[in-house]
């Protein structure tokens, strides 16, 4: 998940990412400086309005008492939740662990509604697809979400609806051998059911539903006859190139689907390039800047614009996203925003954390922090895209899909709804 | 080898096709030059004409030919050399029209060649209808000044006008070169020093560059 910047050789890299190394520090001395580094390397303290004296008041004392591996771990992972951004990530060196506090699953998965309900999206114990939370560990619903162990999500979550998701998301966790009693409305009728916690997966990915796309770039003709191009991450040029190829190859199609949902990021040009693929002009994308380590100041290392590329796709193109399109997929989205033919679909908006990353943290037991040492800016000087104090940022869709109990429902047996959505309206737009 | 590609691109015209570069000097008709590893090889068509090729220029990633026509005026040199360049997938072309003069000072030789480059987009268009437009890209315009010695050369050029920037980089470079009756050497060292502008080198990263590259030639004449 990086938005990467291409520091090249003899040039004034002390305006690029980089890593403070305080592994061999002790706990408490690794915290009190990584606070303190943060706090002048992190792009986006003003923006986001974070008070490090807080961080410090909640995280030092629980340094200063960790004696075990565990308890320093609990530590770091307690700083991810200050960070909302989904460029903030925590990881491990023998891979990615779950904490103890969500070590098994209740086998739920569970979503908001628009009408404001909790419902069952899907589950494997004795809770059905479409039953209403009433009350969770004998809490009603909305607090308990707000009880659930947030540090355990390993990522920061820049928006509110990122962060309401991932709550529901550890809701449905547990500790090892724990039980929960759950009160729903299953077709108005209350019922309580006992839920345990069972071993699933020690994959922190495959647990939390952080999705990671396969393939970079990949395409396909939908039954339709619409042409479908999903990009997965655009981390070097060959991203635009197979783009480029998949609309020469797909250019009799009536309409084009570009599915960014999930997608990763990358490198800024292909995804400067990509949008040229559906631009005819030239415009201005964005300034890119960094902190200079020697004088902790953001400097301009970039402007970026789109220029028209070799192949020009106007005709009408649904775009895909949804609250895992981040980085330099958010900056295609807000490109293609901008183009008459396309429309973007989705449940819900971006990942709302475009800083260019890279910048780190080496903590002591092998743990890593990465967060972002770089802002984008658009035209104004404005920080472009990025989540602010109130957690709003990204790319919303033009047409969005309501979380309505139907569509939820389909959704999570597996149809895709969205796609359904857009090829919709691209057979309206193309008749 | 990012450098060696960078430095290139940076470098992009190399007019004269005689035994040194870059030099308002023609080959007589008949005569040949070969050219190691990015310049022009040339054939002489007439005592002030000849005709040569760059298997593949860095700048529009693939090959260009052209022609360049000079003359004499006492010491003075002068040419002119128009050459087309096209990418290797034909989606992009180069119109280019190099201007030199040369002036002999004793030993010493001064050079100097004003360059523009047009680049053409010929893009696949598909909207309502499937079409190929052929559409203006990209202008540059380079300024090159030489002082050749006979064992030594320095090279300055500065861009004057490259989407819409200019002056933003240049590049300088010494070489000691060496030439006997049908070779010539030249090994040396240059800089890029700026802020160069282009597509896929750099995109376009604002960095303030200090790039030290090899400046090779080897040139075998027939």
């Amino acid at each position: 998940m990086t938005r990467i910047l291409l520091c090249v050789g003899l040039v004034g890299c002390a305006t690029a990412p980089s890593t403070l190394d305080l592994s061999d520090e002790p706990i408490d001395v690794a915290v009190a400086l990584g606070i303190d580094h943060l706090e002048q390397a992190y792009s986006f303290t003003e923006h986001k309005r974070i008070d490090w004296d807080v961080v410090r008041d909640e995280l030092q004392p629980l340094a200063d008492a960790a004696s075990t591996p565990e308890e320093e771990a609990h530590v770091l992972r307690r700083l991810v939740p200050y960070l909302p951004d989904a460029h903030v990530q925590l990881f491990h060196d023998d891979g990615d662990d779950l904490c103890p506090e969500a070590r098994h699953s209740y086998d739920v998965t569970l979503t908001d509604l628009d009408d404001g309900r909790v419902i069952v999206a899907a589950s494997g114990g004795p809770l059905e697809p479409g039953d209403t939370i009433v009350s969770w560990g004998g809490q009603p619903v909305d607090v308990a979400r707000e009880g659930a162990p947030f540090w355990c999500f390993p990522l920061g979550a820049a928006t509110n609806e990122r962060r309401a998701q991932v709550q529901l998301k550890l809701l449905g966790r547990g500790p090892v051998g724990s039980t929960v009693d759950v009160e729903v409305l299953r077709d108005g009728v209350p019922r309580t059911e006992t839920l345990s916690a069972r071993p699933d997966t020690d994959d922190i990915r495959v647990a939390l539903g952080i999705e990671l796309p396969e393939t970079m770039v990949d395409h396909r003709r939908l039954p339709s006859g619409m042409a479908y191009v999903r990009v997965g991450w655009e981390e070097t040029y060959l991203a635009e190139t197979r783009v480029q190829r998949a609309l020469v190859g797909m250019r009799d199609a009536p309409g084009l689907v570009l599915d960014l949902r999930d997608n990763d990021g990358g490198m800024d040009m292909p995804a400067a390039n990509i949008a040229g693929m559906f631009s005819t002009e030239r415009f201005f994308y964005e300034t890119v800047t960094f902190l200079n380590h020697r004088t902790f100041e953001q400097e301009t290392i970039a402007e970026l614009w789109v220029e028209p590329q070799e192949v020009y796709w106007g005709r009408p193109t649904a775009v895909l996203i949804d609250a895992d399109t981040v980085s330099s997929g958010e900056g295609l989205t807000y490109l293609l925003k901008k183009m008459p033919q396309v429309q973007v679909f989705g449940f819900e908006g971006t990942a709302a954390s475009f800083g260019s990353t890279g910048s780190g943290i080496d903590f002591p037991g092998g743990w890593h922090l990465t967060f972002p040492g770089g802002r984008a800016l658009d035209e104004r000087g404005r920080i472009l895209l990025d989540s602010d104090h109130t957690l709003e940022g990204g790319n919303r869709p033009d047409q969005r899909l309501p979380w309505t109990e139907e569509l939820v429902l389909r959704h999570h047996a597996g149809e895709d709804v969205v796609l359904e959505a857009a090829v919709g309206w691209l057979k309206e737009a193309t008749r | 080898m990012i450098w060696l590609v960078l430095a290139l691109a940076a470098d992009p015209t190399d007019a004269g096709t005689a035994v040194r570069s870059h030099t308002a000097e023609t080959l007589p008709a008949g005569e040949a030059v070969v050219r190691w590893p990015a310049g022009r090889s040339a054939v002489g068509l007439g005592d002030h004409t000849d005709a040569w090729l760059t298997p593949f220029d860095l700048t529009i990633g693939g090959p260009r030919v052209g022609v360049e026509h000079g003359g004499r005026l006492g010491a003075t040199r002068w040419s002119l050399a128009p050459s087309v360049g096209a990418k290797t997938t034909l989606k992009r072309a180069s119109l280019r029209l190099e201007t030199n003069g040369s002036w002999d000072v004793g030993v010493h030789q001064l050079s100097g060649q004003v360059a523009v480059d047009v680049r053409l987009l010929r893009q696949l268009v598909v909207d309502e209808e499937v079409s190929r437009e052929l559409s203006f890209d990209r202008v540059q315009a380079h300024v090159l000044g030489i002082w050749d010695t006979p064992h030594s050369r320095v090279k300055l050029r500065l861009p004057l006008a490259d989407q819409g920037h200019g002056l933003t980089w240049g590049t300088v470079s010494a070489a000691w070169t060496h030439t006997t009756g049908r070779v010539h050497m030249a090994a040396g060292l240059g800089m890029l020093v700026g802020r160069p502008f282009d597509r896929y080198t750099l995109g376009h990263y604002a960095w303030w560059f200090w790039v030290p590259y090899p400046e090779v030639d080897l040139a075998v004449r027939f």
